[in-house]
C-alpha cells in the first residue's frame, strides 16, 4: 500500500468511526500494542470494468463488540453475540464505499461483495504486523490494522 | 393508526439502527418487519400490509435493485415508497435508482435528523 492510499484510508477511517460510533483514530501512535484476547479479520472485495482489489481490517473481538455498542447505543447484554462482528463488517462496508468515490471518483460504478470475515490468533496478528503491509493506527486507544489492495 | 415498515438489510447492525431511529424519530410506528435480503422483502410484502420500505442495494440473494424491479411488477407494491440507504456512490447507480422511482436515497452513515426529515415528506 503506497502512502497515498495509507493518508486516504487512514482520514475516511477517522471520519467514518466518528460519524457512525463517535470512536476516534489516533494515527502512528508512540507505542504498538499487540493482541489481547480474539481478533477479527473483515475483507471486502471491489470490482469495476478497469479496477478490482480488496481492503481489509484486523482488529481485536473487543473492540468489535465496542464498536457494536456504540453504533446503535445499546449494552453488550442488550446484543447478540455476533454484532461486533457485524459491526465491523458493516463499517468495513461504509468505508470502502466513501474510499473508492474519494480515490476513483462517482462517474465509476463498483460492485462490491459482501464481507466476509473470520477469527484471529495473537500469534496471526503479530505475523501480519510484522510483515508491515497494513497500516496500524489505535481507535480509542485500541489497535487496529488495514490496508487497501488493487490488484495489478 | 401507525404506520408499518420493512426494514431490508443483510447486516444486523443496520436492521437495528434503522429501527432505533425510527423508535426515537417521533413518527407513530405500529409494526416493525425485517428482511435479510429482496426475496425475504417481497415474502413479507406479500403477507403484511407494509406503508414504507427501507432497503439496502448490496445484499446477497435478491439485491436492493431486483426486489425494486419486482415490487414495480405488482400494483400495488409499486405504491410503496422505497427507501434506499447505502454506500453506494456510483452517480449512474444513484441516478438509475431515481428514474426506479425510489422514495429517497440516503448514505450509510445516515444522520437521524436527516433520516426523519425524508420519511416525514415520504409518508405525510
Amino acid at each position: 500500500m503506497n502512502q497515498t492510499d495509507r493518508a486516504l484510508l487512514l482520514h475516511i477511517f477517522a471520519s467514518v468511526f466518528e460519524d457512525f460510533a463517535f470512536m476516534f483514530v489516533e494515527d502512528d501512535p508512540d507505542e504498538a500494542p499487540g493482541l489481547q484476547g480474539a481478533g477479527v479479520q473483515t475483507r471486502i472485495d471491489f470490482k469495476s470494468t478497469s479496477d478490482s482489489g480488496y481492503m481489509e481490517v484486523i482488529a481485536p473481538l473487543d473492540f468489535c463488540n465496542e464498536l457494536a455498542e456504540n453504533i446503535l447505543g445499546a449494552d453488550e447484554e442488550e446484543l447478540p453475540e455476533d454484532a461486533g462482528e457485524n459491526a465491523l463488517k458493516e463499517f468495513l462496508n461504509v468505508s470502502c464505499g466513501y474510499f473508492l468515490a474519494e480515490k476513483f471518483g462517482t462517474e465509476v460504478v463498483f460492485d462490491l461483495t459482501i464481507p466476509g470475515t473470520r477469527e484471529i490468533s495473537g500469534k496471526q496478528w503479530a505475523a501480519v504486523f510484522e510483515a508491515g503491509d497494513h497500516a496500524y493506527f489505535l481507535v480509542d486507544e485500541s489497535p487496529m490494522m488495514a490496508r487497501f489492495v488493487l490488484d495489478s | 393508526m401507525g404506520y408499518n415498515v420493512l426494514i431490508v438489510d443483510d447486516s444486523m447492525i443496520i436492521r437495528k439502527m434503522v429501527a432505533k431511529t425510527l423508535g426515537i424519530s417521533d413518527l407513530d410506528i405500529s409494526e416493525y418487519y425485517f428482511a435479510e435480503n429482496g426475496r425475504e422483502a417481497l415474502k413479507q410484502l406479500e403477507t403484511h400490509w407494509v406503508d414504507i420500505v427501507f432497503a439496502d442495494i448490496n445484499m446477497p440473494v435478491m439485491n436492493g435493485m431486483e426486489m425494486i424491479e419486482a415490487m414495480g411488477k405488482k400494483d400495488l407494491l409499486s405504491q410503496i415508497p422505497v427507501v434506499i440507504i447505502s454506500t453506494e456512490r456510483s452517480r449512474e447507480r444513484i441516478e438509475k435508482l431515481k428514474a426506479m422511482g425510489i422514495g429517497a436515497y440516503l448514505q450509510k452513515p445516515f444522520v437521524p435528523e436527516e433520516f426523519a426529515r425524508v420519511v416525514k415528506a415520504l409518508l405525510h
